[in-house]
């Protein structure tokens, strides 16, 4: 770096890290400015300041933190049931060529439907409780985890499997010692996108019929016409989401980038 | 050359590897390909063997036949005498490819064969330690195959292999893509591994150096199909490195060779359209 370049750079870049919070203040400032400018309803544009306090009502109520829990239980149990599915079912066809030939465009295909029209089967089959919810989520969670784990055991390195078999390693131990580590990354994927889509449905199916959750709290609001509550639901599923996303790609790249540093 | 003499031997007594007689067909697309025709030869107990011939002449198939990948289509195959399929001999595979697990430590990766047959985790990190030692590479424990050279990392698979302490070794060229240095290195510290542990070695390799500095005899193969075309006893004193490589008797052993194999080459090269 010479002594001329250093200085201008200084100057007129920012960070990156700078950037990024500088686009939250502005979003946050336009956001306040058409609030007060009179130019929408006061309703629908409610001011930063009511969404903050809505938010903080929310996180002070124990009657949200039910909700939440509720949620959250649904949500577990959706990514539990439909990921362990759909990881037995993506490890079955990534191993077999001939079911992957038979099977997999069916996957492929019905994965690419809204899961939502789902919805009044699963009410049919696990009620309008926390059971569809949950019915709901593990559909939509499936799909992603069952086509990612399938594609990850096919691109496991042949060399690997042979050297377990060469030591006369058991079923189990090629799994557990060979396929999981070697699929690790794009395991981590496949759960991170299952949560995805997982949280989707799950919210989605609480704003239908339901009488709690996170969802049926925001469908609420709606219904009440307060909407300094609802943005501050949605903003805090928001960062929810990010925040859970964010952590899975972290614990996706560790090992992937040299792992032992 | 101890060879003790294993009375469960059929023939000849001392006799590990045998095979009587094995022809492997492939069936392809663009017609069956003769990869084994009538292969017999015989390697005695802790004897180190090398196969050596062009690409494509099947020199691989031995090693997928013996490792258990591959089943002959005529002809029989025996380990200490007895049936392949029957046979409870340890065979340790040693691939071509860079076969070191990623996600494992140099040790772990070592220690992997101990671990599957349940091995306390004290005990089978010890005998690691001990065969990484051996390999040279003390002090490596706890590098990930990705922070080692491809060497090292061939190493490390032959080390995992040599943990199990198999009966037989086979290696399917192991340093075949390592540059000529280290693969030279890597040769004495295989004979130095092979004086130590006698066990029956069996190296399938294209590199005429390196099958007559290793081996006490090489097997020489023919391009399709696939036949031993001679045996050639090296007749140089142990133990050797690689510093008998400027010896005019290890001149004449290579030459030898190269004049039965070039015209096997050249039938390769043809046949592939070069």
């Amino acid at each position: 770096m010479t002594s001329n370049a250093a200085p201008r750079s200084a100057a007129l870049a920012l960070s990156p890290v700078a950037i990024r919070v500088l686009i939250i203040l502005a979003a946050i400032a336009v956001w306040e400015v058409a609030a007060r400018s009179g130019l929408f309803y006061q309703g629908v544009f409610p001011s930063v300041l009511k969404i903050v306090a809505a938010l903080w009502e929310l996180l002070t109520s124990p009657d949200f933190y039910w909700h939440l829990s509720v949620t959250a239980g649904e949500l577990v149990l959706a990514i539990f049931f439909g990921g362990t599915v759909g990881a037995v079912a993506g490890y079955v066809l990534g191993v077999s060529n001939y079911l992957s030939r038979a099977l997999e465009k069916y996957v492929y295909y019905v994965s690419a439907t809204p899961k939502i029209i789902f919805l009044p089967i699963v009410i049919i089959w696990f009620g309008v409780d926390s059971g569809s919810k949950i019915g709901l989520g593990a559909v939509a969670a499936f799909f992603p985890v069952c086509l990612n784990i399938a594609s990850g055991v096919r691109s496991v390195n042949p060399v690997f499997l042979r050297v377990g078999a060469a030591f006369k390693a058991t079923r189990s131990q090629v799994i557990t010692k060979i396929y999981l580590p070697a699929i690790r990354g794009a395991a981590i994927n496949a759960a991170r996108l299952g949560l995805a889509v997982a949280i989707i449905s799950v919210l989605l199916a609480e704003t239908k019929l339901a009488k709690n959750g996170l969802g049926y709290l925001v469908t609420q609001a709606f219904n009440k016409y307060d909407m300094p509550t609802m943005y501050a639901l949605i903003f805090f599923i928001f960062i929810v989401s990010v925040a859970i996303n964010t952590a899975m790609i972290r614990m996706a790249g560790e090992r992937e980038s040299g792992s032992s540093f | 050359m101890a060879a003790p003499v294993s009375p469960s031997a059929a023939r000849p007594a001392s006799e590990m590897i045998g095979f009587d007689g094995v022809s492997v067909v492939f069936d392809t697309p663009k017609g069956q390909v003769v990869a084994l025709d009538d292969v017999s030869f015989s390697i005695p107990e802790g004897e180190f063997a090398s196969v050596i011939g062009p690409s494509g002449c099947g020199k691989t198939t031995i090693f997928n036949i013996l490792g258990g990948f591959l089943q002959g289509n005529s002809g029989e195959i025996r380990l200490e005498g007895k049936p392949l399929q029957q046979s409870a001999t340890d065979v340790g595979l040693v691939f071509q490819e860079d076969a070191a697990f990623p996600w494992r430590s140099a040790l772990d990766n070592v220690a992997f064969p101990l671990e599957l047959k349940g091995v306390g985790k004290e005990e089978r990190h010890a005998r690691a330690r001990e065969f990484l030692q051996m390999v040279g590479l003390s002090g490596f424990e706890d590098k990930y195959p990705a922070e080692l050279s491809g060497g090292m990392r061939q190493r490390v698979s032959l080390a995992r292999t040599l943990v199990t302490q198999p009966k037989v070794l086979l290696m399917d060229e192991p340093f075949a893509a390592l540059d000529e240095q280290t693969r030279l290195l890597i040769g004495d510290k295989i004979t130095t591994i092979h004086n130590e542990m006698k066990q029956t070695t069996m190296l399938i390799t294209h590199n005429i150096t390196e099958a007559v500095q290793l081996s006490d005899r090489v097997l020489v193969m023919t391009y399709r199909p696939g036949r031993i075309k001679k045996v050639v006893e090296i007749d140089l004193p142990w133990p050797r490195t690689s510093e008998i490589l400027g010896s005019e008797k290890f001149g004449q052993y290579v030459a030898a060779i190269w004049d039965d194999l070039r015209v096997e080459a050249s039938r390769g090269l043809e046949a592939q359209g070069a």
